[in-house]
């Protein structure tokens, strides 16, 4: 009996030191990690957009760069980020941000496209998170993918509202980009997310014109 | 010179340091090369092939070992006498996991980039063998200044094996080390197998070879 | 929020993203108990259901207790917690109605405990957001693919019996060269899915 009770008593004083010092650990961490998953959540906002940043910027210049220079809106319900190059915002946004994200071919792909003000002309694009296989599917967080992106538009010449990944042949078209050598999957699903992302921005470019 | 049948129990009659040193010696002998946890104990292997991708987070990986090895053993030890047996595997988690969880909030706050680098394999230190082995094997049955170095030692060579194995994998697989081009690309082209999982495996494979080539093994151990 | 379809991961974790052959979890048991088939066999059943139920378990208290209570920071004890008991519960159950399973799974009930694959997989769906759904689809499939890396090497290594291994090679050495050239085989299968 004594036994036991020493057993349970022991069990019971780990426990409680253990779970104490992780409480202690984490809330003194806290505000540090807090700044962190800020920063990140900005720093691909902040890349996307072509905001200049200082060379090393941390986590605090991050944060603090943000918040002068973003501004979270709506469009259509949809939550954009609107990027004002001068103190203070004055009429339309430089530049718009739009995360998106779909399903990928191993897993959820989340990325940010970024659009000059005229909401067609795109400005760069980011696909930060994936599950695609490094070397294949994985190419599009590369910089060479990505780079593509940059002047090309969500319609087409003919004025429809899509977004082509094709092949090389026909890169020339101001809609399209090149696809990935032997990741016609990825590519398949980046099109369907930019074309429905195209669609989207059409019918709310419609509706404001009305 | 280590005292030739000195066991670690038996340091009553010397008394001091000078035996001290002789054991200390030996421990850290036997943890980085003599027994080397990984090569000839055979534990530990899930996050040598994951984290040695880079030289830097092999390293981070290799100091998270150090600072939850050493703690652990430590803790153990001082608790060795009060510890029930019957609780003391889930005591020794517990201990494991409190630390694990240290390093990983630490690593979170001030380290975000390598935090995201090493993903769910900093919290994979719980299971790894080492850790649990060298509580139950060691620091259970030693002094806490002896556990310390024995955590210290084994850590050590865990730390030395990943950044071989990590070496080997970002120059050939990247042409970098820590980030730095090495291998330009103007004539090295990168083979990138060996920054994905086979090439893991390779590299482990042909250094056990290695190993094994250059310390024999007796032949009851080998076998297929 | 993952909005991949179930059976995307579901076949993903048994094949492009093999929890062993691509996450590298689960390595110490592969490696110690490959050498024959029944033994791999039997681990791999052990295995495979303590992952799914183990993953499910893991969610639910996750989403359900920590995250609302704000107590993230001891989801890593509480999931090794979890594990530890519910294999503990296995034993016991094994014991009290099936002598026969309990002695010929012998020793692996317990190291299934400290098996990385089984933290791994609860700590991955954390990191992923997988919902109750994926979770349990990612649980089996990971559970599968583990069994089926063990059972092709416990394969192999019969067969290595006849094969003249250079002697530093001999064990661990060829078996992680093996393992490896297994890696790139199902690396192969990346591009095979066409759900939808």
């Amino acid at each position: 009996m004594r036994d036991n009770v020493r057993t349970l008593l022991f069990a019971a004083i780990l426990a409680a030191c253990c779970s104490f010092a992780l409480v202690l650990a984490s809330h003194y961490t806290e505000p540090h990690r807090r700044q962190n998953e800020e920063a990140d959540r900005v720093r691909n906002l902040l890349f996307v957009l072509e905001v200049p940043l200082p060379q090393d910027a941390n986590a605090e210049t991050l944060t603090r760069i943000s918040k002068t220079s973003l501004r979270e809106g709506t469009l259509g319900g949809e939550p954009i980020f609107e990027y004002f190059p001068d103190m203070p915002p004055t009429g339309t946004p430089d530049a718009v941000a739009i995360p998106f994200s779909g399903p990928g071919v191993w897993g959820q792909i989340h990325g940010i496209l970024a659009l000059e003000s005229d909401l067609v002309t795109i400005r760069g694009v980011r696909f930060y998170k994936h599950e695609e296989t490094p070397g294949l599917g994985g190419e599009i967080g590369t910089a060479w993918f990505q780079e593509q992106f940059a002047g090309k538009k969500l319609v087409s010449a003919s004025g429809t509202a899509e977004f082509r990944v094709a092949g090389r042949a026909e890169t020339n078209a101001q809609n399209t980009v090149d696809g990935i050598t032997g990741a016609t999957m990825t590519s398949l699903r980046v099109q369907d997310m930019l074309t429905s992302l195209a669609k989207y921005l059409s019918e709310q470019r419609h509706a404001t014109a009305k | 010179m280590p005292q030739p049948n000195e066991g670690p129990h038996s340091h009553a009659n010397t008394g001091g340091c000078t035996s001290c040193r002789g054991l200390c010696k030996e421990a850290l002998k036997e943890g980085i090369y003599k027994n080397n946890p990984v090569t000839c104990q055979v534990l530990g292997i899930c996050s040598c092939l994951a984290v040695t991708n880079r030289l830097e987070n092999a390293l981070v990986m290799g100091g998270a070992l150090l600072f939850v090895l050493t703690l652990s053993n430590l803790l153990v030890s001082l608790l060795r006498k009060q510890m029930p047996h019957r609780i003391r595997m889930v005591a020794e988690v517990a201990i494991i996991a409190t630390f694990v969880i240290f390093f990983d909030q630490f690593l979170k706050a001030f380290y975000w980039d390598m935090s995201k680098q090493l993903g769910p394999y900093v919290g994979l230190i719980i299971t790894n063998c080492i850790v649990m082995g060298r509580a139950e094997a060691f620091a259970l049955q030693n002094p806490p200044l002896l556990s310390m170095l024995d955590g210290i030692a084994n850590a050590l060579g865990f730390a030395a094996v990943l950044a071989l194995i990590a070496v080997a994998r970002e120059l050939i697989g990247s042409g970098s080390l820590l980030g730095v081009p090495i291998l330009s690309d103007a004539w090295y082209v990168k083979n990138v197998l060996f920054v994905l999982a086979p090439g893991a495996f390779f590299t482990a494979g042909f250094l056990i070879w290695a190993m094994n080539a250059i310390h024999p093994r007796q032949p009851s151990e080998s076998g297929v | 929020m993952n909005s991949t379809p179930a059976l995307n991961i579901f076949v993903a974790s048994i094949l492009t993203n093999n929890i062993l052959l691509a996450s590298f979890l689960g390595m110490c048991s592969f490696l110690v108990c490959s050498n024959s088939i029944e033994t791999a066999a039997g681990l791999g059943t052990a295995v495979t259901f303590v992952l799914v139920s183990t993953t499910t378990l893991n969610y639910l208290i996750y989403h359900c207790v920590l995250v609302p209570l704000g107590l993230e920071v001891l989801a890593f004890i509480i999931f090794i917690a979890v594990i530890a008991a519910f294999v503990q519960f296995v034993e016991m159950f094994v014991e009290r109605f099936s002598p026969a399973l309990y002695y010929a799974l012998g020793i692996f009930l317990p190291l299934i405990t400290v098996n990385c694959a089984i933290l791994g997989a609860s700590l991955f769906m954390v990191l992923r957001e997988y919902t109750l759904v994926q979770s349990a689809a990612f649980g089996l499939g990971a559970g599968l693919g583990w069994t089926l890396a063990i059972l092709i090497m416990a394969g192999l290594r019969q067969k290595m019996g006849y094969s003249n291994v250079p002697e530093p090679l001999r064990g661990t050495g060829v078996v992680m060269l093996i393992t490896g050239v297994l890696a790139m085989t199902f690396m192969g299968f990346a591009g095979m899915m066409n759900i939808q």
